[in-house]
């Protein structure tokens, strides 16, 4: 008789993990914060989901928002909505973060946040008429990680035309942070009302909320949102912290404390990953 | 090489897919009589595993957690990649009708070959797991090194597991290449919006 083999033993550890990771995991749940007459909700209005170039089905990806602390996202993949209309569709089943169906919509000269609308916005026209399909949806306009490359915001009406623009975006560099800020400058002073953004860009490393948009919503609902990006009532949060938009939103949220990720457990989850990760090494090397 | 991997090649703690990685023309001899007898359900354990490896890294590298749920809905979702590369198996196997074992048993052994690209992702997604932002280009520039590893596999599998000439191999392990890769980018510009997203910046 003899004992189990090294792979067997591997393939324990990767049970292991999972287990782990299983038993410390939970959803928490999110009371509102309210400012004045708002209803402050966190948002990530620029996420991927599978199928597309996300690495999470939608119906992780809920569950993930509220891990992340937010209230609400939008799915936003590139020039194709059905993963967005999906995952809206299955946000009606159960109780969770707020879901608003989006597109990037991804020129070579510009890629445009919509989120709100119901149809995919035909990616192959200028800036200016993308933005004019998603007002007649109903949807509003952000420009995404807008920087010197994109050369479809050169023309300033186009820019005045945006309802938002991502004034914090993940940047591994300062230089690219800069960037983004300075075309929020810039939409400032042409459109004073533009709605400051925070967004992940989430696709599949482990960045969901890493940059954040606090919503002044009236309403905790998708109409809500969109009311509030229209009429500029936001503050992009980004990745170090940094608050970007109007003084007198930002003073109104001073005392409260930001929603953030929920990591009660951290070792004990970062274990369950080692275990995992381990265990499929000995899997694959050892008989 | 040989020097270094001898040890490995002769000992039998190690798995067949690291002996098929470090010796593959060796290796498939001597594993063709032990496959003769695969049957239908044993011929998935080796696609299983790679299903497991995908399943278990895209939520440790998206999330940084791993539960029973993400791990079973990455297997769904994920579990095209397998369809898709068990469809090129078939084509290859099927292309050579002096194959020397049954389709079954000549599946088990064509994803024997699965550790380059298997180590390669859990190298890749665990670091990308442990860093918010990974050296993303680096990781995919590294890919080569599991493509071409696997290519000098699936040459050795055609010649010694399918029976084919030199000449033969070569072309179909090109084909194999070629359509794997073809397949992999055609899903990355799709996903991404198209394929001006693949190119460089102008």
């Amino acid at each position: 008789m003899t004992g189990p083999s090294l792979r067997q033993l591997s393939a324990l550890v990767v049970v292991a993990g999972i287990a782990t990771g299983t038993a410390i995991d939970h959803t928490p749940t999110r009371s509102m914060e309210r400012a004045g007459e708002y209803f402050v909700l966190a948002g990530d209005f620029h996420v991927h989901a599978f199928p597309g170039d996300g690495a999470l089905a939608p119906w992780t990806l809920r569950d993930e928002a509220a891990q992340a602390g937010l209230d609400v996202f939008a799915v936003t993949n590139h020039n194709r909505t059905f993963t967005a209309q999906l995952a809206r569709w299955l946000a009606g089943l159960s109780n969770g973060p707020i879901v608003i169906a989006g597109q990037e919509i991804t020129n070579p000269r510009y890629h445009l946040i919509a989120i709100g609308i119901e149809h995919t916005v035909n990616a192959s026209q200028p800036a200016a008429g993308a933005i004019a399909d998603v007002h007649a949806q109903g949807g509003v306009a952000i420009a995404a990680h807008p920087t010197p490359m994109f050369h479809g915001y050169d023309d300033d009406a186009t820019v005045t035309a945006l309802d938002g623009t991502e004034a914090a975006h993940p940047a591994d560099a300062q230089e690219e942070q800069e960037m983004f800020s300075a075309f929020f400058e810039r939409a400032r002073r042409l459109k004073p009302s533009i709605a400051p953004i925070g967004s992940s860009d989430f696709h599949a490393s482990p960045s969901l909320a890493r940059c954040r948009t606090l919503v002044f919503a009236r309403e905790p609902t998708v109409s809500g949102v969109i009311d509030a990006i229209r009429s500029g009532r936001t503050i992009a949060v980004d990745q170090n912290g940094r608050q970007y938009g109007d003084p007198a939103l930002v003073g109104l949220i001073a005392h409260a404390s930001p929603a953030g990720r929920s990591d009660e457990q951290a070792s004990l989850r970062r274990l369950s990953v080692a275990l995992a990760w381990l265990g499929l090494v000995g899997m694959l090397l050892f008989a | 090489m040989a020097t270094f991997t001898a040890p490995i090649a002769s000992s039998n703690r190690f798995s067949t897919e690291l002996h098929v990685a470090l010796a593959p023309d060796t290796t498939f001899p001597r594993l063709i009589a032990r496959h003769s007898y695969v049957h239908g359900l044993r011929a998935l354990r080796r696609p299983a595993m790679v299903l497991l490896v995908i399943a278990v890294l895209a939520p440790m590298m998206a999330v940084q957690r791993v539960t029973i749920t993400l791990v079973a809905t990455a297997a769904l979702s994920w579990c095209f990649v397998l369809a898709i590369q068990t469809l090129v198996a078939v084509g290859v196997i099927a292309s050579a009708p002096a194959r020397r074992v049954p389709l079954a048993a000549a599946l088990d052994l064509w994803f024997a070959g699965h550790l380059p690209y298997s180590l390669w992702m859990l190298v890749a997604f665990g670091v990308m797991a442990e860093s918010q932002s990974g050296p993303l280009r680096l990781f995919v520039s590294a890919a080569v090194v599991p493509a071409v590893w696997t290519a000098i596999i699936v040459a050795s599998f055609c010649r010694t597991v399918l029976g084919t000439t030199a000449f033969g191999a070569c072309w179909r392990t090109a084909v194999h290449v070629i359509g794997v890769w073809a397949i992999a980018l055609s899903y990355i510009a799709w996903a991404a919006g198209g394929w001006f997203q693949l190119l460089p910046p102008r």
